[in-house]
């Protein structure tokens, strides 16, 4: 312990005039994050694009900081004069990890806390989010930065390697489409994907700083490098959909009984109406899909939808994603290829569907004034429409306004807004499934947004959050269809 | 007991064989010398034997410890001083001193202090503001201060100049009583004064390990005067290097002398001989015979 210290201490003096600045900016973000509103008036714009620009800054900073303290004593190469003195491995491991938990961790906890009280909440109240936060940014940033300076020599190296890393993906993406997997799933399951990246980041970045602070085996560590990055690219394979949607099944335990709910055809639904163009080689067929059985109290939601597709005379079906409405009666529909329509149009075909479902419950409805925001909604944070400067009211009705909702560390899994005289509609964005309690961000303020249409008598916004009792998937054979009865 | 002992050890980078087969054993309290050409393989022998490089193969003791095994309680012992070493440059001298003096039990403050002051070194200045001669001289003091048993110095003289030079070796010598030395080199004229033992390497092999007077005993510059020149004998005694001959001289480097019986074996070989010089040769001169023995060979 004493040879940590006497190493960190070494590491303050040589870092000073750098941790004061990375210091500095932290704190500036801490103060302009602290003061930004949900309104957008003129200083809120400036606060948040000051705020926006330092959310930049900070982690360059970090890595920056995190860089130098180990090239304090630079792994890779064998001209280092500290490789022939009595250092201990683990204590000068333990002086670069207290380092940046002392002048990283640390002052990002502070931060949040400030930001988190500047925002009107007691940090307090949160004491796993902020734990939470720590680690999520330490797994996703602050680790992996550190590890990628213990495999170079110097930061010309490492600003060389952290360009050609997302080069060399998308060059892999261009050649191979990867794409898929590079990208992270959006929806409501991304949590899954940023869970196992955080895991295969962390892993790496431990094993590749104790491999080099033990050994100084750089190839090794490279090596170890390599085949995180081929792990990342191939997150999205390792899990795919319906295994992510098990896992999350698994993981909230139903709430309700759920054997009643079943899909059914139901031929006599009103059929959308067309708001989007077809492509030429393509044609739109509507299913008017139901649900049956739910529970009282429960809404479903559909996550995902596929379809197969049995062409007479074709031994494999063919796979066809299926959009769920987002608004207007449950008509869900798939793309067919003109060819392939053309080819089935006139006969009966037959269609498995497999649906996969969240029943969302335990709804909490709350109205909030439209004057005298942003006002405290449990469960949703500090909100506001920012329509109304004193007693004047800003647009007129049939304009669009954004209502937002300011949260600490993360936000409901599902959240409608609407006016007390219209529809309400789901926020901007994707719902999230994640059991923890802080969202990724540099940020621990997590902001809601819903686009809501003005209507002239409003007094009131209503927001509804709802919480997912179930996961659970159906499937619908539907042995005889004629597809041309449902294009549009 | 040996301070270093090696047994076959070898270091390759690809398919280049920087070190092959280097087996070799440095009495403790030596002052042992490595010479050879540059690109001999003398730096990666060194590094190999403080654990810096891994060997390719073969195995070597430090200190009595498995050379890949060198840890801080060896390191503690052992004072490491190398022309290219990257040293902590935003450092001052002294807060270097300082701030290595609590990784040795053993750090002796008077002697640090002695040490600064008869090398001369600026104890604010960086070290970054040093000359390369001043630094390899503040590794030397921060090598030395807490009295290391095994003194290892790669190429320590390069580029120094001549004053440099003689504080950096009576600072050394100095030690030379409690301490092993282990020094390469490629100038030959440094290490003549004060080496107990020296070996040869060339192309990553050890010609030879031995001690200094015993290679100074064995060459010699043989000088053979005649009246009318003979042919040389045939077959040319293999101990016998680079024979030269003029009008009426002829001289050639015996690698193998012996007072007893080389004098009696040159008027065998050489019956008509008028006189016969027999001289002590500087180790400069038996390594250049040495090395033009081996290129011919080669």
């Amino acid at each position: 312990m004493r040879q940590t210290l006497h190493i960190f201490l070494k590491d303050v003096r040589r870092l000073r005039y750098d941790m004061v600045v990375v210091l500095a900016l932290a704190a500036s973000f801490a103060w302009s994050e602290g003061h930004t509103g949900p309104l957008y008036a003129l200083e809120y714009y400036r606060l948040a694009n000051m705020a926006g620009l330092l959310k930049l800054l900070l982690p360059l900073g970090w890595w920056y900081l995190a860089a130098q303290v180990v090239y304090g004593e630079p792994l890779p190469g064998d001209c280092q004069f500290w490789v022939t003195r009595p250092y201990r491995w683990k204590s000068l491991l333990g002086a670069k990890l207290l380092f940046i938990a002392a002048f990283v961790n640390l002052p990002l906890l502070l931060s949040d806390c400030v930001i988190v009280t500047l925002q009107g909440f007691h940090p307090l109240a949160y004491p796993a989010a902020l734990a939470w936060h720590q680690l999520a940014v330490s797994a996703l940033l602050l680790l992996p930065m550190t590890a990628l300076a213990c495999t170079t020599k110097g930061l010309a190296q490492l600003v060389l390697v952290s360009l050609a890393i997302p080069i060399s993906l998308l060059v892999l993406n261009a050649i191979f489409g990867v794409g898929g997997a590079i990208a992270v799933r959006a929806g409501s399951l991304w949590w899954i994907d940023g869970l196992l990246i955080a895991i295969v980041l962390l892993s790496s970045a431990l094993a590749i700083m104790v491999v080099q602070y033990r050994a100084r085996r750089t190839w090794l560590s490279r090596v170890i490098a390599g085949v995180a990055v081929l792990l990342f690219l191939s997150v999205n394979s390792m899990i795919p959909f319906e295994r992510a949607f098990a896992l999350q099944s698994h993981i909230i335990r139903p709430r309700l009984d759920t054997t009643s709910v079943s899909l059914a055809l139901e031929p006599g639904k009103a059929r959308p109406v067309a708001t989007e163009p077809v492509p030429p080689e393509s044609v739109r067929v509507a299913l008017p899909i139901g649900f049956a059985g739910a529970p009282s109290g429960a809404v479903p939601l559909v996550d995902q939808m596929t379809a197969e597709l049995y062409p007479p005379g074709q031994k494999r079906p063919e796979t066809l994603w299926v959009a769920a409405p987002s608004t207007g009666p449950p008509t869900y529909s798939m793309m067919l290829d003109r060819r392939l329509f053309d080819r089935v149009k006139s006969t009966s075909v037959r269609i498995h569907l497999t649906s996969y479902i969240a029943l969302f419950g335990d709804a909490q409805t709350q109205r909030t004034p439209l004057q005298g925001g942003p006002h405290r909604v449990p469960g949703l944070g500090l909100c506001d429409a920012g329509l109304y400067q004193g007693a004047l009211i800003l647009i007129r009705p049939g304009q669009q306004t954004r209502v937002t909702c300011l949260a600490p560390f993360r936000q409901p899994a599902r959240a409608l807004a609407g006016f007390d005289n219209s529809e309400q509609t789901e926020k901007a964005g994707f719902e999230s499934y994640s059991p923890f309690p802080a969202e990724f961000g540099i940020s621990p303020i997590s902001s809601s947004d819903w686009q809501l249409t003005y209507q002239a008598g409003a007094s009131a916004i209503v927001f509804t959050t709802l919480q997912p009792l179930a996961h659970i998937r159906r499937d619908l054979d539907i042995p005889d269809i004629r597809l041309a009865d449902f294009t549009y | 007991m040996s301070a270093i002992c090696s047994h076959n050890l070898s270091k390759s980078f690809g398919r280049v064989d920087a070190l092959a087969e280097l087996t070799l054993e440095v009495p403790d309290r030596a002052i042992f010398t490595l010479v050879g050409p540059n690109g001999a393989g003398k730096t990666t022998a060194i590094k190999t034997l403080m654990n810096i490089l891994r060997p390719s193969a073969g195995t070597a003791e430090v200190l009595g410890k498995d050379s890949r095994r060198l840890g801080p309680a060896e390191f503690a012992r052992i004072g490491y001083v190398s022309e290219n070493q990257e040293l902590p440059l935003w450092m001052t001298v002294e807060y270097f001193m300082a701030w290595l003096k609590p990784f040795y039990p053993d750090w002796d403050d008077a002697w640090a202090e002695d040490l600064l002051r008869q090398l001369d070194l600026p104890r604010t200045r960086r070290l970054q503001a040093l000359s390369r001669g001043m630094r390899i001289k503040a590794a030397l003091a921060s090598s030395l201060a807490y009295h290391p048993t095994l003194v290892v110095l790669d190429e320590p003289f390069s580029g120094l100049d001549a004053l440099v030079r003689d504080e950096f070796i009576a600072a050394l010598l100095e030690r030379s009583s409690e301490a092993t030395v282990f020094i390469s080199s490629h100038d030959l004229g440094e290490v003549e004064t004060f080496a107990s033992h020296v070996g040869y390497l060339e192309s990553g092999r050890l010609r030879f390990a031995e001690e200094m007077v015993a290679l100074s005993a064995r060459f010699r510059e043989v000088e053979i005067t005649f009246d009318n020149p003979p042919p040389l004998p045939a077959p040319w005694p293999q101990a016998w290097l680079e024979p030269a001959s003029t009008a009426a001289v002829l001289r050639f480097v015996d690698s193998r002398f012996d007072p007893d019986s080389t004098p009696s074996e040159i008027r065998r070989a050489f019956p008509s001989a008028r006189a016969v010089s027999i001289n002590p040769m500087p180790l400069r001169a038996i390594f250049v015979s040495l090395a033009k023995a081996a290129r011919k060979a080669a």
